[in-house]
């Protein structure tokens, strides 16, 4: 009799767990758990209107590759979904359409994961408001699509690789020598530079890197280059420029500055650029 | 060096995909790779038109456009094209509404581009590179590109 109830307990137990699973793991907006409360509630809050917009969202699918990629129109009511771009895909994917494929992680623009096209602009879907009466969403300009919104960042990735971006030193440190210390004024070249997450917008915005991205290093790149060139505590800086020295790692950059004006941190690889160029110049 | 370390790393990472691979079984590479061949590529044309890259294009298209112009009146004249005197006669007979006009595109071609490019030479520098500085410097050369361009085509 106490074994059963035991086991019973733990079955309940279990099912219980299973359940807050599965509430953990919906992707639901905490907006559209507001329209259903709502919905359950009408006498507590007026219902709105609904105030529907229209979607075009890139649709490409590997498993049907003779499919020409298209435009596919979702209609979404503002009024239950959140304020970003990414709130409405979101939506949409559990709502609507759960084969639309995109990435997303941390919703607040600090991962670089939901880097794709909006309006013409390429941004972060997680910090892109919605405004304009129609919202046109492609993946990252010129990229090879894996499905949907998902563009293929292996070169990309490979090419970050390729600058070594990690502290490099000539000297085996002494022991006791736990850190590499750097002083107030030498920390601060750094501002700028390191806050970049890598989402690639900059890169896949500039002509000059979908033309040539298969030697062109692009912004986001050199940017990086940049930022381990200028860490005082690293002493490889004139191999690294050195590294770069051929026509087209650096000087495929035509000071197009789109990089500049899309970057969703506010960063300038434009400038990291020409600081690169001036210095190789010099050296 | 850095496109050797990129191809290094190309070539080190399609070994150790061929190595994985006969040991799973190639079924699965069979589709990465037959995927890979058919995947598009995301378009590119639909991006904002924006001061920038526009800007960037004209200057381009201004200089190519020139030295066209140039090398190709300098060819032609060596190779017996028509000399000066037919040429000055032949535009004398053009209206003048289609005088000015081509003026203005040959001039505006030539001071747009001088002017940009004294904007690339400010950028070497490391000077209004920023978007304010962009954008700045941006239509100062319009602006003085399109003046100077109207004061030669009225000449």
């Amino acid at each position: 009799m106490n074994l059963l109830s035991r086991a019973t307990s733990r079955t309940i137990k279990i099912n219980a767990n299973t359940v807050l699973l599965c509430l953990s793991r919906s992707l639901k907006t905490s907006s559209s758990r507001q329209a259903e409360l709502q919905n359950t509630a009408p006498s507590l809050n007026q219902k709105k209107e609904p105030n529907y917009k229209t979607f075009s969202i890139y649709r490409w699918d590997p498993d049907k590759p003779s499919t020409k990629p298209r435009l596919q129109q979702y209609k979404v009511d503002l009024n239950t979904c959140g304020p970003m771009v990414l709130d409405a895909l979101i939506k949409i994917k559990n709502e609507q359409d759960a084969t639309l494929t995109f990435r997303r992680s941390c919703r607040e623009g600090i991962c670089g994961s939901c880097a794709m096209n909006i309006n013409g602009t390429n941004t972060l879907a997680c910090i892109c408001k919605i405004d304009r009466l129609d919202t046109k969403i492609y993946p990252l300009p010129h990229m090879y699509v894996i499905k949907d919104l998902v563009p293929d960042l292996t070169h990309f990735y490979k090419q970050y690789k390729s600058i070594e971006p990690y502290l490099k030193k000539k000297n085996v440190p002494k022991d006791g020598d736990r850190e590499n210390l750097q002083s107030i004024a030498d920390r601060k070249k750094l501002d700028g530079l390191y806050e970049c997450i890598l989402c690639a917008c900059c890169s896949t915005s500039c002509p000059s890197y979908w033309w040539n991205s298969d030697e062109y290093l692009g912004p986001a790149v050199l940017l990086q280059a940049y930022r381990w060139m200028i860490d005082s505590r690293d002493d490889y800086s004139s191999e690294r420029r050195e590294a770069l020295q051929n026509p087209f790692s650096v000087y495929r950059c035509h000071t197009i500055m789109n990089c500049a004006n899309t970057c969703p941190k506010g960063l300038n690889p434009g400038h990291a650029i020409a600081m690169i160029k001036r210095d190789m110049a010099l050296d | 060096m850095t496109r050797n370390g990129v191809f290094s790393i190309l070539k080190r990472n399609t070994r150790q995909d061929t190595t994985s691979a006969t040991s799973q079984g190639t079924s699965q590479e069979e589709i990465l790779v037959s995927q890979r061949a058919k995947r598009p590529l995301s378009p590119f044309m639909i991006y904002q038109p924006q001061l920038t890259w526009y800007m960037s294009f004209a200057h381009r298209a201004t200089g190519a456009g020139l030295a066209a112009g140039l090398y190709g009146t300098i060819a032609a004249y060596a190779f017996g094209g028509p000399d000066s005197d037919t040429l000055v006669a032949a535009v004398s007979t053009l209206p003048p509404t289609l005088k000015l006009a081509g003026k203005f595109c040959i001039s505006y071609a030539f001071t747009y581009h001088t002017f940009n490019g004294i904007r690339h030479l400010i950028w070497d520098t490391g000077k209004a590179l920023t978007i304010k500085g962009v954008y700045g410097t941006g239509y100062a050369v319009l602006i003085l590109s399109t003046l100077s361009s109207i004061v030669l085509s009225v000449i």
